[in-house]
């Protein structure tokens, strides 16, 4: 990691590179000033902040900030990139948090805000047709003003872009009704390192060999880059109705959790709180039981369905001793959704991270406890909460807040480094997947190979070898080998 | 000086939640949203960026932030913490 006053006093971006990139997108859309720099080089990677906040570049600055506006564009820098091997990284919000948009050496960042388009709403198919640039809130609120809503509400919404969602593989807080981002994206355009650009046409399914459109989904960049994507959309709900119970733990939560959704029952939400994450959002519920845990579910769509599934699924949890509580937590959750919890700890010098992961039903009460038991012997003073939500037939996603008190960095950064191990190795041992929405980025790097399999591992690598020969597209990231001359950003005090 | 760098503070950690705020008709420069002026301007104040000609440039260019300013959940002024650090003597 590189002092700001350093990475401020090295040379700049040479001008045969910058007078070459204004020949495509104009000179106007090559940044190459250090302001612009180093804004793109950072995202929300808490191991980003932490180097920021300590005068500290994560990796590098990137060579130049690019912002092509056209499909076209993006085409022309990539083959002229891959000719010149210059490495690129995709930026659209910068809104991951797992470092996949940080530069390690001699990246342009690939910044995709001018694709920003919402380019048809087709009603009648029930599809949206839109740049991967376009932002998430504003999204939403063009398909909203139609009728519709697009079914895909992130935390990130308003901080993030469409191109984003697809290239982590996100989910949004309304998934288990709705489906996560690829269960919605139908059709899409990307460019590959060499120019080439690919069309998959949207179509409701096809049956021609594997999926295409996957290859593109979760890539966060390293296999193509996204410039357009069709999605689903959805009629917005007639009703929306909030079911808010307590539970006497969190094994009769996660219990009714894994009844209700193999009843075939599909609340738009589903969330259960430990007592931990707990504890604040009832402080308005008097009667609210000690030591019991929250869980607000939420059933939309038709009046009449949603009333009937949330009493269905109101009588399976009454069965394993839920209690129907006042409405206060619902509203406190659909006024702060979007919102993020994490400022006022970074900005006082905790080190905040947050982990999600996927469990089975039958693994979920156990990996709880040993993730909490496995954070706070590592550290007695960190603060532990989780929740799940994101449900299946099968299991839930896990959301863990792992907070550790202000500290010397070194000491900070080393326990952050072995929380995180904890946590996904615990993950692997216990059948679950590392990732659920977040992605991989930079900092899952280290446990791909335990996700994926030595083969899987072997055979994504190959993809990128084939697709990438000569490794320009978002280097490093998604367990991926890296370019020689890769920075390091872990693992450093 | 403490209330503008306690803003500047908050918001460079922020994920630029008012982000939508900004036009689509307006191209997002990253380095003039919100949190990227503050942690310019935060640096700066700490010392550890140089007030040098581009980034006097940056943060003079606060558009986006005053457009985001409504938007803002916490109801901080970036743009005013923004220009008093950059208004302020940074020489030594």
């Amino acid at each position: 990691m590189l002092p700001m006053l350093a990475a401020q006093a090295a040379p700049g971006a040479d001008q045969a590179l910058v007078s070459a990139l204004a020949g495509m997108v104009g000179a106007g859309n090559v940044l190459a000033d250090f302001p612009d720099r180093l804004a793109a080089s950072r995202d929300r990677a808490p191991i980003a902040t932490f180097a920021f906040r300590d005068g500290l570049v994560p990796g590098v600055l990137p060579r130049a900030v690019v912002r092509p506006g056209s499909r076209e564009e993006v085409a022309r820098v990539l083959a002229w990139a891959n000719a010149n091997d210059v490495p690129v990284i995709p930026y659209g919000a910068g809104s991951g948090v797992l470092g996949g948009a940080i530069p390690l050496g001699g990246e342009i960042a690939l910044d995709l805000k001018r694709l920003n388009r919402l380019v048809a709403i087709n009603a009648t198919d029930g599809l949206a047709t839109v740049e991967a640039g376009m932002n998430g809130g504003r999204f939403e609120a063009a398909v909203e003003a139609e009728g519709f809503t697009c079914g895909h509400l992130p935390q990130s919404l308003h901080m993030s872009t469409v191109g984003g969602w697809l290239a982590c593989r996100g989910a949004g807080q309304n998934s288990t009704r709705y489906g996560k981002i690829e269960d919605m994206v139908v059709g899409l355009c990307a460019v590959l390192a060499d120019g080439t650009e690919v069309e998959v046409r949207p179509a409701a399914r096809r049956s021609t060999g594997p999926s295409l459109r996957d290859v593109f989904v979760g890539c966060e960049g390293t296999l193509g880059v996204i410039t357009e994507a069709t999605l689903r959309i959805w009629k917005r709900p007639e009703a929306e109705l909030p079911l808010v119970l307590s539970f006497p733990d969190i094994a009769a939560g996660l219990e009714a959790g894994r009844r209700i959704l193999q009843a075939e029952l599909r609340p738009s939400v589903f969330r259960l709180y430990d007592e931990t994450e707990t504890v604040p959002r009832v402080k308005e519920l008097a009667d609210f039981g000690k030591g019991r845990v929250l869980a607000i579910l939420v059933f939309s769509g038709i009046e009449r369905l949603a009333a009937l599934e949330r009493d269905l699924a109101g009588e399976i949890a009454a069965a394993l001793g839920a209690r129907a509580e006042g409405d206060a937590p619902y509203r406190h959750w659909l006024a702060h959704r979007f919102e993020s919890y994490s400022p006022p700890w970074q900005a006082s010098g905790h080190f905040m991270d947050t982990c999600e992961v996927t469990g089975a039903w039958s693994a979920l009460v156990e990996m709880y406890s040993r993730m909490r038991e496995a954070i706070l012997d590592l550290c007695p003073a960190a603060h532990f909460g989780a929740h799940w939500s994101h449900a299946y037939p099968e299991g839930a996603c896990q959301y863990m807040t792992v907070r550790l008190p202000p500290m010397p960095r070194a000491e900070g950064l080393a326990l952050h480094a072995r929380a995180w191990d904890l946590l996904q190795t615990l993950t692997v041992v216990m059948g679950g997947s590392i990732a659920h929405h977040h992605g991989a980025g930079l900092l899952r790097g280290p446990w791909m190979a335990a996700e994926l399999g030595a083969g899987g591992a072997a055979m994504l690598q190959r993809i990128k070898d084939a697709l990438d020969p000569g490794n320009i597209l978002n280097p490093g990231k998604l367990g991926l080998r890296p370019r020689a001359s890769a920075a390091r950003v872990m693992g450093e005090g | 000086m403490a209330e503008p760098i306690a803003a500047l503070r908050f918001c460079a950690w922020c994920p630029n939640l008012c982000r939508s705020a900004w036009p689509e008709s307006g191209a997002q420069r990253e380095a003039a949203t919100p949190s990227a002026l503050s942690a310019l301007a935060l640096m700066l104040a700490e010392k550890r960026v140089r007030p040098d000609a581009s980034v006097s440039a940056a943060l003079g260019d606060t558009a986006m932030a005053e457009a985001c300013r409504p938007a803002c959940p916490y109801g901080y002024d970036i743009p005013a913490a923004v220009a008093a650090v950059a208004g302020a003597d940074h020489a030594g």
